[in-house]
């Protein structure tokens, strides 16, 4: 029961990130978009595995998994993109974006036993490397603003924190269903409620920029 | 992992929080910097000044006054008449009244010996005599003796002011009111040319009185006076 609430807990999260995100949808700026219809994305394909549950017995919930892992790993990268100005930053972004779905076919085509863990442990360590370099980023450009009252600066360590702690959990996905076998499923009710602090930090960044929104206009 | 990226975001707070305040040290070093720059600079404009001063009065000045002797003694004489040595002997007067008045802009004495607001009533009385313009000296409050590299910037101040408003400004009227508290404020006003509030003054001399009052850790600031003329206030701490 409690794995099932964890389902619906992180569905929520996804549900605030897109609220905050897409409210005054035209004032905000393109990476809080992406941001938005990231977590549209992740509510949309929730409903679709819940769909899946109910009425076709679960038979299409890994090939939703999967499209959703490869989904949301282009749009993570989009955001990105969207945030680095430099040209070089962004050519080594849809290269790895690229590299990345190479991998995801060749996984699916030829090492389709282990295509779970390779799809989701090289989607993480993209995200970990982005996330560094964009902190990297961050120092090198040095800002004065207070970093914690910048958006990207949540989204950005939200990003390595989150990705950072599931990198292990699918790198070692078959060995640890191998040694616990169903106690699989605790473990994936702490990444479901891990993940929904993670829309949770990604929803103040959204906020942090609505604030920011409303206190120009007002100004 | 997830201890190293936590690690890792504190690092990144930590270290932009680092980097912020040591540039902001490295700004105030530098202001500093600058300040102490314009400080030394102003003080050696002084110094030379008062240099100048002394080689004209004591130098110049005096050489003047004995070739007026030497020819008050040849008028004497039968070998020149006195109308032919009445012109130069005119001249002469004119030309020491002149180094007298470049040494005395040079240099004010009163400023050295009676302090600032002896000096300041003085100038704007000697400017009086020497113009048609009515200046009018104000003072309020008991003076309080400054250092006398303070006391000499704001003389140069109010100087500059008043040789700005009749020069340029080409005013016929022109108060100085003095007021003594916790702070020194001066404020010039005068009816001239004035200027509009889209077009401030801008030029070297206003660009020295703004160093000087910077200098001086106090403000100055210049607005068009109602109706026609421009107003100065200058506030200078005591402390």
């Amino acid at each position: 029961m409690i794995f099932d609430i964890s389902n619906y807990v992180q569905g929520t999260g996804s549900l605030i990130i897109s609220l905050i995100c897409l409210k005054r949808y035209r004032d905000k700026p393109n990476y809080i978009k992406v941001l938005g219809f990231y977590g549209l994305n992740s509510v949309v394909f929730t409903l679709f595995q819940e769909i899946s549950a109910l009425f076709f017995e679960n038979q299409h919930i890994d090939t939703l998994a999967h499209a959703y892992v490869l989904l949301e790993c282009i749009l993570l990268s989009f955001l990105y993109y969207l945030i680095i100005s430099n040209k070089r930053f962004r050519k080594v972004i849809v290269f790895s974006v690229l590299l990345y779905c190479t991998i995801y076919i060749f996984s699916f085509l030829f090492f389709s036993k282990s295509a779970h863990s390779i799809i989701r442990s090289v989607r993480d360590l993209q995200m970990i490397i982005f996330s560094m370099a964009y902190f990297f980023y961050l120092l090198h450009e040095l800002s004065e603003d207070n970093l914690m009252r910048f958006p990207m600066f949540w989204i950005n360590s939200a990003t390595l924190v989150f990705f950072s702690g599931t990198f292990i959990l699918s790198y070692f996905r078959e060995y640890i269903i191998a040694m616990i076998g169903d106690g699989i499923a605790d473990y994936w009710t702490f990444r479901n409620f891990f993940r929904f602090a993670f829309c949770l930090v990604l929803a103040y960044a959204g906020w942090l920029n609505l604030q920011s929104i409303r206190a120009q206009k007002s100004g | 992992m997830l201890i190293l990226a936590g690690g890792i975001v504190f690092f990144v707070l930590f270290y932009q929080k680092r980097m912020l305040e040591a540039r902001l040290r490295e700004q105030n070093l530098e202001v500093m910097y600058q300040q102490k720059m314009m400080e030394a600079a102003l003080e050696s404009q002084e110094s030379e000044r008062k240099r100048v001063a002394a080689d004209l009065h004591d130098g110049i000045g005096a050489m003047l006054s004995a070739v007026r002797m030497n020819l008050g003694t040849l008028a004497r004489t039968e070998s020149v008449s006195a109308e032919t040595i009445q012109p130069v002997k005119t001249m002469l007067d004119e030309t020491i009244e002149s180094v007298r008045k470049i040494s005395r802009d040079l240099l004010p004495s009163t400023l050295e010996k009676f302090g600032l607001n002896v000096a300041l009533k003085e100038m704007c009385e000697r400017f009086q005599s020497l113009t048609e313009a009515g200046i009018t000296y104000t003072e309020h409050g008991e003076a309080v003796p400054m250092e006398k590299s303070r006391e000499i910037f704001v003389f140069r101040i109010v100087q500059e002011l008043i040789n700005n408003a009749l020069k340029h400004a080409n005013a016929s009227a022109i108060s100085v009111q003095v007021t003594w508290g916790s702070q020194l404020t001066i404020v010039v006003t005068d009816n001239g040319k004035g200027f509009s509030p889209d077009d401030q003054p801008k030029g070297l001399g206003l660009f020295n009185m703004q160093n000087r009052a910077r200098v001086l850790h106090g403000t100055f600031i210049i607005e068009p006076h109602k109706p026609s003329g421009t107003k100065a206030t200058l506030t200078v701490p005591l402390t």
